[in-house]
């Protein structure tokens, strides 16, 4: 391990041998012997041995690259909410405080702080967060069309009611007037068989607030008109928001996409590892793929795996090249041997050729390290301002997350450079597409939500309706649908999920 | 030519007529006050008072209902969720009450202009 600035090395310290385990190992593997440590003081009230197990916590998860521990920070928290419930919310907070810093990115934890705490301010935080999460950021956005749409409804049968009441009396007598001497006894009948069209046609309640601002659009006056007219076009767009929410349930039922994204991001878990492993196998020279599956070797503590996976692409891509160089460097430490120019080159290659800018501010960050602790200290600063010019926020991000304390010294691990998360997680996400089937053919019969329908349906009255339907309504999405999307709303939607014990969590 | 005014009997049953219609009118109104606050105002055209609540109680309903219902947990819990529900219930409730408050009233038109004998006569 580095220091980022010269630490003494502990006169007693015995170097740690790279663990090599025979296969893929869960970070609750890894990590359980420190957790249960924590659990116990936590339990016993020992603050000094919680402290203790938690800098061991940090240590090994520096040293493994983990940026997202998720089972270590579900640990933390439950027992932190159990504590929480017992009464002691000072208690609470530190372990919550401990599950926010291994899982970062996930808001969950930031949330349940903020319950506890009872703090608004950083349940806003919290919240303003969540927007960089993808998932979190569809559900929140899946929520607010939802209130949009349930808001438009209230609004349209209110504003459609009022017109109703206004304007029945003359449309019937209007209606009186149009009829012949010999069918004005038909006049009310007529009137009504109008205004309920849309249930005559067995189109569904739904249209109904619409049709009467349609209908009843040539008596209204200008303002009346323009709330009509905003009302029917809204009615329009909302067949290209349902498709929307529809698309956001695909992507909560998506289980691999979620697991791929925890992968790209920093996390780990054996069902991640199998997924990697089976799309190299599918395409063994896809390099992303391969970096990622190189990454994982690394974070499962499988130091060799990863160094053979990175080799033989090392001089042909400069992100291989950098994290074999990472590996050599976590050898020269290990030992104690001082020679750090086995890595040195590596991560100069990577700062002056890869591509993207976070791949070259991780190159520089993890140069600057090493010309740190080859005591070449004006270097070390000017390499270190240069990867700050570059992505000054990710490289605070690796202070704060790979540093950690070993015989009283701080040290900080080196970063890997990681593929782009959302070329990972691409081909396991649902893909978002308008066609006449999702966002302007809900009225056909051949829906597949048809099934949704509140109201009942004769399929042979349907059939033969359909092609009428679809004809002269083609640009109007079903109304009806909305109750259907709005009610059966899955757990995942809501953000819970259950584990493999069947326990339901949020 | 012997002026006759409209039998007792008549003019009794059209005022009872007009009662009629006029309460049934006011139930009517009352019972879309009820059922969405400001559709009643808007039934008689009193559109710059109906349409605000109506819009106002409309969307503080529907944020109410999408948090309670709808929410992920990054939004439903304390103290976000519990203070933004209360917020928008609160609000809806006021407009709720503001609308049977207020009684809706019909917009008054001017009566047409009055013919008089100069004019009349400017136009002969």
């Amino acid at each position: 391990m580095l220091a980022q600035a010269p630490a003494p090395s502990a006169p007693g310290a015995v170097p740690t041998p790279a663990p090599t385990p025979s296969g893929p190992s869960t970070p609750t593997d890894d990590f359980g012997p420190d957790l249960k440590a924590w659990l116990d003081a936590t339990k016993l009230q020992d603050k000094e041995s919680a402290a203790k197990a938690l800098l061991n916590l940090q240590r090994r998860r520096a040293e493994r690259n983990l940026f997202s521990i998720d089972d270590v920070a579900g640990a933390l928290s439950g027992r932190a909410e159990t504590r929480a419930a017992e009464g002691t919310a000072a208690d609470a907070i530190d372990g919550l405080d401990a599950a926010i810093t291994f899982a970062p990115d996930s808001s969950a934890y930031q949330v349940r702080k903020a319950t506890v705490e009872g703090k608004m301010g950083a349940g806003w935080r919290a919240l303003s967060q969540s927007w960089a999460n993808p998932f979190e950021r569809g559900r929140l956005r899946s929520m607010l069309l939802l209130g949009l749409l349930i808001t438009g409804a209230l609004f349209a049968a209110g504003f459609s009611f009022a017109l109703l009441l206004r304007y029945a009396a003359v449309f019937s007598h209007d209606v009186t007037e149009g009829l012949p001497g010999a069918l004005k006894s038909l006049a009310l009948f007529m009137s009504v068989l109008f205004l309920a069209l849309p249930l005559a046609g067995f189109m569904g309640w739904g249209y109904l607030p619409f049709w009467w601002a349609t209908l009843f659009f040539i008596f209204a006056s200008r303002p009346e008109r323009i709330v009509s007219l905003v009302l029917i076009v809204g009615l329009g767009l909302s067949g290209l928001a349902l498709p929307l929410i529809e698309h956001q349930r695909a992507i909560e039922a998506a289980r691999d996409a979620r697991t791929l994204y925890l992968l790209a991001d920093g996390g780990t878990s054996v069902d991640a590892e199998a997924l990697v492993a089976e799309r190299l196998a599918k395409d063994p020279s896809d390099a992303e793929w391969s970096l990622l599956s190189a990454n994982l070797s690394r974070r499962g503590g499988r130091f060799d795996e990863a160094a053979a996976a990175l080799q033989p692409r090392a001089s042909a891509d400069p992100r291989f090249d950098h994290n074999a160089a990472v590996l050599e460097f976590n050898k020269a430490i290990e030992t104690n041997s001082s020679n750090y120019d086995g890595a040195r080159p590596g991560f100069t290659r990577a700062s002056e050729s890869a591509s993207a800018l976070r791949d070259k501010a991780t190159a520089l960050y993890n140069l600057s390290l090493v010309e740190a602790n080859s005591l070449q200290f004006d270097p070390a600063k000017a390499t270190r301002a240069k990867g700050d010019a570059l992505d000054a926020a990710l490289l605070a991000r690796y202070d704060r997350l790979y540093s950690f304390d070993r015989n009283g010294s701080m040290l900080q691990a080196p970063p890997d450079i990681v593929p782009d998360p959302m070329r990972i997680v691409a081909g396991a996400l649902p893909e978002a597409r308008f066609t006449t089937e999702n966002a302007f053919g809900r009225l056909s019969a051949s829906s597949p939500d048809s099934s949704r329908s509140p109201l009942p349906r004769r399929a042979e009255f349907q059939q033969a309706v359909s092609q009428v339907r679809y004809n002269f309504l083609l640009a109007l999405p079903d109304p009806i649908h909305i109750p259907g999307c709005l009610f059966p709303v899955s757990p995942s939607l809501r953000g819970e999920a259950r584990d493999s014990a069947g326990r339901t969590f949020r | 030519m012997v002026k006759r005014g409209i039998p007792p009997a008549a003019r009794s049953a059209k005022n009872a007529e007009i009662s009629a219609y006029v309460t049934r009118k006011a139930l009517f109104h009352r019972l879309a006050s009820l059922a969405a606050p400001g559709s009643g105002h808007l039934a008689v055209g009193h559109f710059n008072f109906g349409l605000p609540v109506l819009l106002a109680w409309a969307g503080c309903a529907g944020a109410a209902i999408a948090i309670h219902f709808l929410a992920p947990l990054i939004l439903a819990a304390q103290p976000i969720g519990t203070t933004l529900k209360m917020v928008f219930a609160g609000l809806a409730v006021v407009t709720y009450v503001l609308a049977q408050a207020v009684e809706p009233r019909a917009p008054v038109v001017a009566p047409p202009p009055r013919r008089t004998r100069a004019g009349a006569d400017q136009e002969a």
